[in-house]
């Protein structure tokens, strides 16, 4: 009787540590995520932790890491001052030695500089600034498109596109800009400035507005009395929605009009704008999927795992962060962890310096060769279009899925 | 106020106990900002609580200080020791005006032009974006110098904001108990009674709007020196004129302890909050935080300071074992 | 590229605009107007209502305005009966207290919403979403023209009743002076409970008028509170001609500087003109002479 109770007793309690060992075992990969998951980023931020979880989920089902199971130790930032406060206490609480994140460039700066002063290696996935990479961190890796990067595919679609259309150089051209004010929008436009100044043309107009406004009517007015040849916007989603419900309104149709992947390429804004969605450039990573043979055969398969995991999580096609961070991650566990055995911060620095795999290489085309200060110099911005309600890749035409059409855009259709 | 001196000493010396103690970097992290919302919530103090001035745009001068240091050193080199005095100066005098426009508003009305005041000076930073790189922000330094006001360990911080936190407790306490602070109760109390007794109502508030406009932006300037990071979101958004006032509010305005008590509560409440329930259901933390505040604020509408004192003088009663002499008040 | 056309758009728009201000902050003016409550939850109710509405279209695919007659008085019962102890604690507390017991409700209310819905921008389209009506050069959506005529008409009944009924008179009463309000008889505390119950089921008038027109997240409330805020404040305490007023004055003012000086600096100049209206007119544009001067009697 006694020998029955107690190996009962042992089954119990060898019952409830298998239970309690959901949480991680000593020898778990353990990677901090930060992101902005309360607030005004929140969905966005949510959206991007998903694409997170999926590569981790996808990895731990074919074992791991060298055996080991990933484990995301997340955490909410919404600002400088708590994203601080919350990677001091996965560094310092929670053990974490490597930190992941996020989604705002004021965030993902506090972020590295806590990786800094600890030396734990800051993983960044989706936030954009050219200065994470600009301050001198000596192990901050950025695998995706930052500002530079965006602009430059935002010039693309003016020169390469645009340009031909009108018959004329870029030169010639009346470029317009807007931006919503929060740094996002501001650096990319910076860029995008430089950039075509440096192809020797100016802007003739730069037009910055304050994201969460109700009403753009003042600006659509500005434009239309402008009318410029070329449009570019760097939008949040709401105010892309107002923008062109506005503009509609107003009787303002830009003929040339391309955006960058923030506000435009999310399914919500197809819902937002309906039909008037039909024909919109848009410049960002090739979530919508690229041609076959422009990604090299595991990154294809990678990507149409990944959307199939993704509608099945959250019910609908990623946003283009979630594939970010997806690829980020995933690259992470399955190039960079293996080959650096652990978390010393030396040996992930090696092994990421040491990769080099060429364009197509990853779910979203990017090739893989980091700069010494730690930003993929093989990422960039290709354009993406809506047609007949998907966004499909149309330029460059190596990646491209489908042909560019209503270039320029037709008036508003009659409704 | 001089009334359970010792619990008061306590309190103070709290802090510097914990970070002596500890070497955590995440403890220090938290007490140093927990420390500097003191410090604000003072500054707060002596126009919200002396004077009974309720501003919601006190954010403005934490960025006039954050910025003003910043863009000195970032600039001209100079250090932000010296900055913090200038962005305190600055302040002030922005203070002072914003007080002289506004010397004919009460309530709610002075309130609204506080917060409409603040949001100008967000969307100028924002937008004047070859002085303050906009949205961009600015970032300082980061190679420890304590001369340029970085500092190697957290635990220097600490020192320091605890250093500014009892300081301005210190003059906070005194100002209550010094005639300026007599005539700023008789001016919250009534003000037109206090006319009548020939107090200078409209220097009075000026006043304290400049002082307490210039420790505001003293916190300030320790915020950028901390995270070397400013932004217009992170320095003039109106979460953090909200938060200073709760923390005094909560804390109870009426005392100099008041405020540190109050952002010993409040801060690591939302602190610990986010960390348990933050990455969870999103959101599901700040419906505490705002339902814990209408709490507290229900079962202690003066603050947690003076409940506190009401029950300590409600055990020493009952503890009172000795038959009080004739004569004499228990 | 003449200028009359600009300025016809620029009208419209302000009017438009101003029109949606003017609604969002007629509630608003009742409340504070009455019972001296700076409520920062004001605008979440107007975010309730436009989830409520918005949920309702989605799960029966009823119109948002029909809906509205349910969700309306909806929470007017709610406030009438569940908030009741709330409001009556609020309007007896010090103004620190109730501005903070108000934020406090407005960051959990928020956060409930992010909770339940997350944070996606929603809307609604239905059939007549893009239905245009030409006004001059523009063309107006007919969402916009419902909304401004309704808030209009609503503030004109509202005004007469104000003015004319016995209700109306006992709540102008006891705005004025509660105690002796009470001497005349009146029941104070349900004077109080009614209002605060009209002021916020209009707020939840403004989001079905709303919800047709914009889209609908966690963090709408706090913007439109601000606006309202500024406005009620300009238009002048317990003035309702005021807030129209001041609403169609902030949209006008809004519109032209967005247009003339630069979209991103359009806030400054309204807050500047706010702060500035203010300093010639402490109690607002139609407030009382002192009014500013006074808090609750």
């Amino acid at each position: 009787m006694q020998m029955r109770m107690r190996s009962s007793a042992l089954a119990a309690s060898v019952a409830m540590l298998a239970a309690l060992s959901t949480a991680a075992s000593a020898e778990d990969w353990k990677i901090g995520a930060l992101f902005p998951l309360s607030g005004g980023l929140s969905v966005l931020g949510t959206e991007a932790l998903a694409g997170s979880e999926i590569a981790v989920d996808m990895v731990n089902e074919k074992g791991g890491v060298n055996g080991q199971k990933v484990v995301l130790i997340k955490a909410d930032a919404t600002s400088p001052a708590n994203a601080t406060n919350e990677a001091r206490r996965l560094v310092t609480r929670e053990g974490v030695k490597f930190l992941t994140g996020t989604y705002g460039s004021s965030i993902s700066l506090a972020i590295a500089a806590v990786g800094n002063q600890f030396k734990v290696p800051y993983w960044e996935g989706a936030a954009v600034s050219d200065e994470l990479t600009q301050r001198g961190y000596g192990y901050v890796f950025r695998l995706n498109d930052n500002a530079t990067a965006m602009a430059a595919g935002l010039v693309q679609a003016v020169d390469e596109i645009f340009a031909p259309k009108l018959g004329k150089e870029m030169k010639a051209l009346k470029i317009a800009i807007i931006h919503e004010d929060s740094a996002f929008g501001t650096s990319i436009a910076k860029d995008f400035e430089a950039q075509i100044k440096e192809k020797g043309v100016a802007l003739a107009a730069l037009e910055p507005y304050a994201a969460n406004t109700q009403d753009l009517s003042p600006l659509v007015l500005r434009l239309k009395e402008l009318n410029p040849d070329v449009l570019v916007a760097t939008q949040y989603f709401n105010d892309a929605v107002l923008l062109w419900r506005q503009a509609r309104n107003a009787s303002y149709k830009p003929k040339y009009f391309v955006a960058i992947g923030a506000g435009q390429s999310t399914p919500d804004y197809r819902k937002g704008v309906g039909e008037d969605a039909e024909g919109v450039l848009i410049a960002d990573v090739p979530s919508a999927g690229v041609k076959a043979d422009a990604l090299v055969p595991e990154a294809a398969e990678l990507q149409k795992e990944f959307i199939k995991r993704y509608k099945e999580k959250m019910g609908k096609d990623p946003a283009s962060h979630s594939t970010r961070h997806f690829s980020a991650m995933h690259v992470l566990l399955t190039k960079v962890l293996p080959k650096a055995g652990s978390f010393d911060p030396d040996k992930i620095k090696a092994a990421v310096m040491a990769l080099d795999e060429p364009i197509g290489s990853t779910i979203l085309g990017f090739g893989i060769k980091f700069a010494p200060e730690g930003q993929n110099s093989r990422s960039f911005n290709v354009i993406l279009q809506w047609q007949k309600g998907e966004l499909v890749t149309v330029w460059p035409q190596r990646f491209a899925t489908a042909a560019p059409i209503m270039v320029p855009l037709p008036d508003w259709a009659a409704k | 106020m001089n009334n359970n001196f010792r619990l008061q000493l306590a309190l103070l010396a709290a802090p510097m106990a914990v970070a002596l103690l500890t070497s955590d970097s995440f403890i220090h992290d938290s007490l140093t900002q927990v420390l500097m919302w003191g410090v604000l919530a003072l500054a707060w103090n002596i126009l919200g609580g002396y004077a009974r001035q309720i501003s919601v745009g006190h954010v403005a001068f934490f960025g006039i200080g954050a910025y003003t240091s910043t863009l000195l050193r970032i600039g001209f080199d100079v250090s932000p020791w010296l900055g913090m005095i200038a962005g305190g100066l600055l302040a002030a005098l922005a203070g002072v005006l914003l007080g002289l426009v506004t010397f004919r508003l009460r309530g709610p009305f002075f309130t609204m032009a506080t917060i409409a005041f603040a949001e100008v000076l967000r969307i100028l930073a924002v937008n004047l974006r070859g002085l303050t790189k906009g949205s961009e922000g600015l970032t300082l330094d980061s190679t420890p110098n304590v001369a340029m006001f970085v500092f190697g360990s957290l635990r220097t911080y600490v020192f320091v904001a605890w250093a500014m936190m009892v300081g301005l407790f210190l003059l906070s306490w005194m100002l209550g108990r010094s005639k300026t602070g007599l005539r700023l109760l008789a001016f919250r109390e009534d003000e037109t009674a206090a006319q009548s007794l020939g107090i200078n109502t409209y220097r009075l508030r000026l006043f304290a709007m400049g002082l307490s406009a210039f420790f505001t932006a003293v916190g300030g300037t320790f915020y950028a020196q901390f995270l070397l990071f400013i932004d217009p979101d992170s320095v003039f958004g109106v979460d953090i004129s909200l938060q200073m006032a709760l923390i005094a509010v909560v804390g109870g305005i009426g005392s100099a302890i008041g405020p540190i008590i109050g952002t010993y509560l409040v801060v690591p409440f939302g602190q610990v909050l986010r960390a348990e329930l933050g990455a969870q259901l999103a959101g599901l933390h700040l419906v505490v935080y705002g339902l814990g505040l209408i709490l507290v604020l229900w079962k202690m509408p003066d603050g947690v300071w003076p409940a506190l004192e009401r029950l300590i003088a409600r055990l020493s009663r009952r503890n009172a074992t000795t038959v009080p002499k004739p004569g004499t008040v228990a | 590229m003449g200028l009359s056309p600009a300025m016809a758009d620029l009208l419209i728009a302000s009017l438009l605009l101003g029109g949606l201000y003017v609604t969002v902050s007629i509630g608003l003016s009742l409340v504070f107007g009455v019972m001296r409550v700076m409520n920062f939850a004001h605008g979440e109710f107007v975010m309730l209502a436009m989830y409520a509405v918005y949920w309702v279209y989605e799960a029966v695919g009823i119109d948002p305005y029909v809906a509205g007659l349910v969700v309306v008085p909806a929470i007017f019962i709610i406030c009438f009966t569940v908030l009741r102890p709330f409001v009556l604690w609020l309007v007896n507390s010090p103004p620190l207290v109730q501005v903070f017991a108000t934020l406090g409700l407005s960051i959990a209310l928020q956060n409930l919403a992010l909770l339940l819905w997350a944070g996606n921008f929603r809307s609604i389209q239905t059939s007549y979403s893009n239905t245009l009506v030409d006004l001059a050069t523009m063309r107006v959506p007919l969402t916009r023209l419902v909304a401004f005529t309704v808030a209009f008409l609503l503030v004109i009944g509202l005004h007469l009743f104000m003015k004319y009924s016995f209700f109306g008179k006992a709540v102008r009463a006891t705005a004025q002076n509660r105690r002796t309000a009470r001497l005349m008889g009146i029941n104070v505390e349900r004077i109080y409970i009614l209002v605060f119950a009209l002021g916020t089921s209009i707020a939840g008038l403004a989001g079905v008028l709303l919800m047709p027109i914009y889209s609908v997240h966690p963090g709408i409330g706090f913007q439109l509170a601000l606006i309202a805020f500024v406005v009620v404040v300009l238009g002048g305490l317990g003035s309702l001609p005021g807030a129209v007023l001041g609403g169609l004055l902030i949209g006008f003012v809004e519109v032209c500087s967005g247009y003339f000086i630069s979209p991103s600096m359009k806030q400054i100049v309204y807050f500047a003109v706010f702060i500035i209206v203010l300093v010639t007119r402490p109690a607002g544009l139609l407030g009382q002479r002192g009014a500013e001067e006074v808090g609750l009697k």
